[in-house]
């Protein structure tokens, strides 16, 4: 994770205003449970990759992916 | 074609299919081993000439349910009817505008195409055959079979209409592909609906926008036509010229509504 820590990431998550509830409380529900649609995850990808240079990789998630998988599914943007 | 056309007009489906299957066998019986081309055409005007079958297909009647033309349908059931009887048609697709697909696929550059869902799935063949990769996002559980029958390259990706679409999306075009996306869905009461999400992800992410669509003309030939966007960063006017592009010359237009 490029040495970024999880508290960083959630924070991120927070800051972009995608999610209804705290990005920390919300860690094990699942992304289709969160309200999220595919342009949140494009939003919420963008703001990873400007405040971090990490994006979301979708090659191991799928819609019944939690929150924690996607943070763990970030990769390096530089 | 829009797959979903054959369960969704059941009804229609039984009043045609009989019409169009007698014309079809008695032209197969004068001629058992034709060419591919010089039967369809032969198919096609004896479709087109029939008093019952004209009846049957009245736009008032069959566009206000289906929106897609006399033509569109009958090409649909003739191809559907000659699969039944082992056949193996292809649409004869002709380029509107060649010299614009031919400038679009120099520029090499990753861009989205929109369409609707009738005729979206011929893009993958015609970008192929400048030698452009295309993705294709759909939600369609036919699109596999439709993209055989058009000749579409067999490693076409496919991206299923979910949560993770327009991530993936993002990823391939990146990779310099093309998307080619249908914007129209239903809201199960005969309404054709467009959405405004993928011209919201294409502002975004500033990817050149382009339309798509396609017609079937009286000879059974299939015309499509791309267009470049004039607008970025507004989802709505995109949405609005997209549709004025889909009604131009068209008659009748298609009732297609922002959501």
């Amino acid at each position: 994770m490029n040495q970024i820590s999880e508290e960083t990431l959630l924070k991120v998550i927070d800051d972009s205003k995608t999610l209804c509830i705290s990005a920390a409380l919300a860690k094990d529900k699942r992304l289709s449970d969160l309200g999220l649609d595919s342009l949140d995850l494009i939003s919420l990808s963008m703001a990873f990759e400007d405040a971090c240079q990490m994006s979301i990789s979708t090659q191991k998630l799928t819609p019944q992916s939690t929150l924690e998988d996607l943070i763990k599914n970030l990769v390096s943007t530089s | 074609m829009n797959g979903h056309f054959m369960s969704d007009y059941a009804p229609l489906l039984q009043a045609l299919l009989p019409c169009i299957g007698s014309i079809v066998k008695e032209v197969i019986q004068q001629n058992p081993n034709p060419k591919r081309g010089s039967l369809f055409s032969e198919i096609w005007k004896s479709v087109s000439q029939s008093a019952e079958i004209n009846e049957l297909l009245a736009l008032d009647h069959v566009f206000g349910e289906t929106q897609l033309s006399k033509n569109e349908i009958q090409l649909l059931f003739i191809f559907h009817v000659l699969r039944a009887y082992g056949f193996d048609p292809h649409p004869q697709v002709r380029l509107s505008n060649p010299h614009f697909f031919e400038e679009f696929a120099l520029t090499k550059r990753p861009a989205v195409i929109c369409s609707v869902h009738t005729g979206f799935a011929l893009m993958p063949a015609i970008l192929a055959s400048f030698g452009r990769q295309s993705v294709i996002v759909s939600s369609d559980g036919f699109i596999q079979d439709i993209l055989g029958r058009s000749n579409a390259p067999h490693d076409v990706e496919l991206i299923p209409n979910n949560l993770l679409s327009l991530l993936r999306l993002r990823d391939v075009l990146l990779a310099g592909k093309i998307g080619v996306c249908a914007v129209d869905y239903s809201d199960g009461q005969k309404n054709s609906l467009i959405s405004l999400k993928l011209f919201k992800f294409v502002g975004l992410n500033q990817f050149p926008l382009y339309y798509f669509k396609s017609r079937v003309d009286d000879l059974g030939l299939i015309w499509v036509e791309l267009a470049q966007s004039n607008h970025f960063n507004e989802a709505m006017k995109n949405a609005e010229e997209f549709i004025a592009f889909i009604n131009a010359g068209c008659q009748p237009k298609r009732e297609l509504v922002i959501s």
